[in-house]
């Protein structure tokens, strides 16, 4: 028999969004909850289902998951209002918080933001003191010159046709729309700074909260010296969440061995949170996560001394 | 749409019941079958789709994820092929208990097309099948899910590793163990190293419907063979863009309208 049991749930606005709340059954509920929802389009199970495996996870642990559909995607209908897709998703992570607070009792919070997931995540963590925990994973990245010439080279020499249409197109500046309108809507979205970024996240850390960016191989190759937040990298506030460049797993988790060294990262993290190994002010966790399965041990060896 | 859970308390599988929007007089209801792991999440949005349209049409729609694939209880590696029949016959029970319907048809995609020609003659009440893309040849479907797992890590790192590339021939060593994030049991791997199109057959007095894209012969012959031994299969060329292997990301179909417009016509 498992150790959790799964519950679906339909809420917001007329029961338009649809989650799956995960918690322990042989142990008591912990004082703190994960979040979970989209990864771009893909629904509330992730890529390679690995929310689905976080939550269970989790609740061997004593923390319980909702794992959910943002308004329009998976299993959510769509709210029907005018709000912009950043407003609605920031409504509808709210929801999501008001749910884990009156079903399950906690107003501690823990966000999952993967991928486009992370903006999402920032920008409610910043709106909601009930979070208390922020998870990025292939979030906003600012890479060094040498990182980026290295994935540019790398990328050229496996797909030289595609690069050089590419590289012509780009030339002729046919490729790409203006920054902030990628969907070619003519509306420019808020385009993200690495000064707006540092400023967001020193703001989070002084309320306590406690950050975990999380890079994958997809995004570089290589990481030396925080090199996916390069104009950071001198700020103070890098000290004070965790970094980690994971060059063992990529974006979707194609290989189930990253996705246990992911699995183990994050149940580390959460566990630290659940321990409240944070101090007070900081918002650092001064513990590194544990890697407990074997393949984990194999990719934590492959890691750059950084990490 | 409700979504729940069903079946015994060690194989809990989830589920949406989309009640039709219209009363008819045929009182008709239709089961969704996934396909297998991450083919299943590609297809979710598509499903979720046509749910909603043939629902509005007054037809009772049930989507379920197999045992451990999607929301469904169980691991990675609890998932095969006799399991996951047995699953695809208690959804049929269950949306005929929950829809009240006295027959019922099956649109079954890629592994559960599969597993819907391996069970359908167990199903009471099933009228029909629409398959689409069926998997029928288990050796040639590792092959491909080998390739795409490659091919999405080649575009996921730029780079070649050959560990990547490290996997005996189906019928020459260590069988198929992973496939785009899934594990692979062993037993599963020898269910699909022995699945073949001669072994797939239907019952008779169910009325089958194969869609499949124009290239693929190896359909087009099954169904040619089911014919000539007297069994109802229609043939049916449709070609789509959806590349079952790769992720929902922008510039992949995910809904495309071709798909739908042909689905929809076939229930209607």
């Amino acid at each position: 028999m498992t150790n959790h049991h799964e519950e679906p749930l339909l809420f917001g606005p007329q029961g338009k969004l649809l989650g799956v709340v995960t918690r322990p059954t042989h142990r008591p509920v912990g004082d703190v909850a994960c979040l979970m929802f989209n990864f771009g389009v893909t629904h509330r199970v992730g890529p390679r289902r690995i929310q689905v495996k976080l939550a269970r996870r989790l609740a061997q642990q004593g923390v319980a998951t909702l794992r959910f559909d943002l308004s329009g995607l998976g299993d959510s209908q769509a709210s029907g209002t005018s709000q912009s897709f950043e407003e609605q998703a920031l409504g509808d992570l709210r929801q999501a918080m008001d749910q884990i607070e009156s079903r399950l009792g906690i107003r501690r919070v823990i966000v999952v933001g993967l991928c486009s997931g992370a903006a999402h995540g920032l920008q409610a963590a910043l709106a909601d003191p009930r979070i208390v925990g922020l998870l990025a994973f292939d979030g906003y990245a600012f890479t060094s010159p040498g990182a980026e010439l290295e994935r540019r080279l790398r990328r050229f020499l496996k797909f030289p046709v595609a690069q050089v249409r590419h590289w012509i197109e780009r030339l002729l500046g046919t490729d790409r729309p203006p920054d902030g309108d990628l969907l070619r809507t003519g509306v420019r979205a808020a385009v993200m700074t690495p000064d707006r970024l540092r400023r967001e996240l020193e703001t989070l850390v002084a309320r306590g909260v406690s950050l975990y960016l999380i890079f994958s191989g997809t995004l570089q190759s290589r990481d030396r010296n925080k090199d996916q937040l390069h104009p950071l990298r001198d700020s103070a506030v890098l000290e004070q969440l965790r970094y980690e460049f994971m060059p063992n797993v990529d974006h979707s988790f194609t290989e189930v061995a990253g996705q246990d060294f992911f699995l183990d990262a994050v149940s580390g993290w959460v566990a630290d949170i659940q321990a409240k190994k944070v101090e007070a002010g900081t918002g650092a966790i001064t513990a590194a996560p544990r890697s407990t399965s074997k393949a984990a041990k194999h990719l934590a060896a492959a890691l750059p001394v950084n990490c | 749409m409700i979504p729940f859970y069903f079946g015994p308390p060690d194989r809990q599988l989830f589920a949406t019941y989309h009640a039709p929007e219209r009363e008819t007089e045929a009182r008709a209801a239709l089961l969704m079958c996934c396909p297998f792991g991450h083919e299943a999440i590609r297809a979710h949005r598509l499903y979720r789709v046509l749910a909603d349209r043939i629902a509005r049409l007054g037809i009772a729609v049930m989507r379920f994820d197999f045992f451990g694939n999607g929301e469904s209880g169980g691991d990675d590696a609890e998932g095969e092929m006799s399991g996951w029949q047995r699953d695809l016959l208690s959804a049929h029970e269950e949306l005929m208990r929950r829809s009240g319907a006295r027959t019922l048809t099956w649109l079954a995609a890629r592994l559960g097309a599969t597993l819907a020609l391996q069970c359908a003659q167990h199903a009471q009440g099933l009228e029909r099948v629409i398959l689409w893309d069926p998997i029928l040849d288990g050796p040639a479907y590792v092959q491909e899910l080998h390739a795409a797992q490659i091919a999405m890590l080649e575009i996921g790192y730029y780079a070649r590793n050959p560990s990547w590339y490290k996997r005996s021939e189906p019928d020459d060593g260590p069988a198929i163990t992973e496939a785009l994030g899934h594990r692979i049991s062993a037993r599963l791997a020898a269910q699909w190293a022995a699945l073949r199109a001669d072994s797939l057959t239907l019952r008779a007095d169910i009325a089958a419907t194969v869609l499949a894209q124009p290239q693929d012969a190896r359909t087009r012959d099954w169904c040619a063979r089911e014919n000539a031994h007297g069994r109802p299969v229609s043939y049916q060329t449709l070609e789509h863009p959806v590349v079952w292997t790769t992720d929902p990301i922008p510039n992949q179909a995910i809904v495309p309208v071709d798909v739908t417009r042909s689905l929809l016509a076939l229930i209607r």
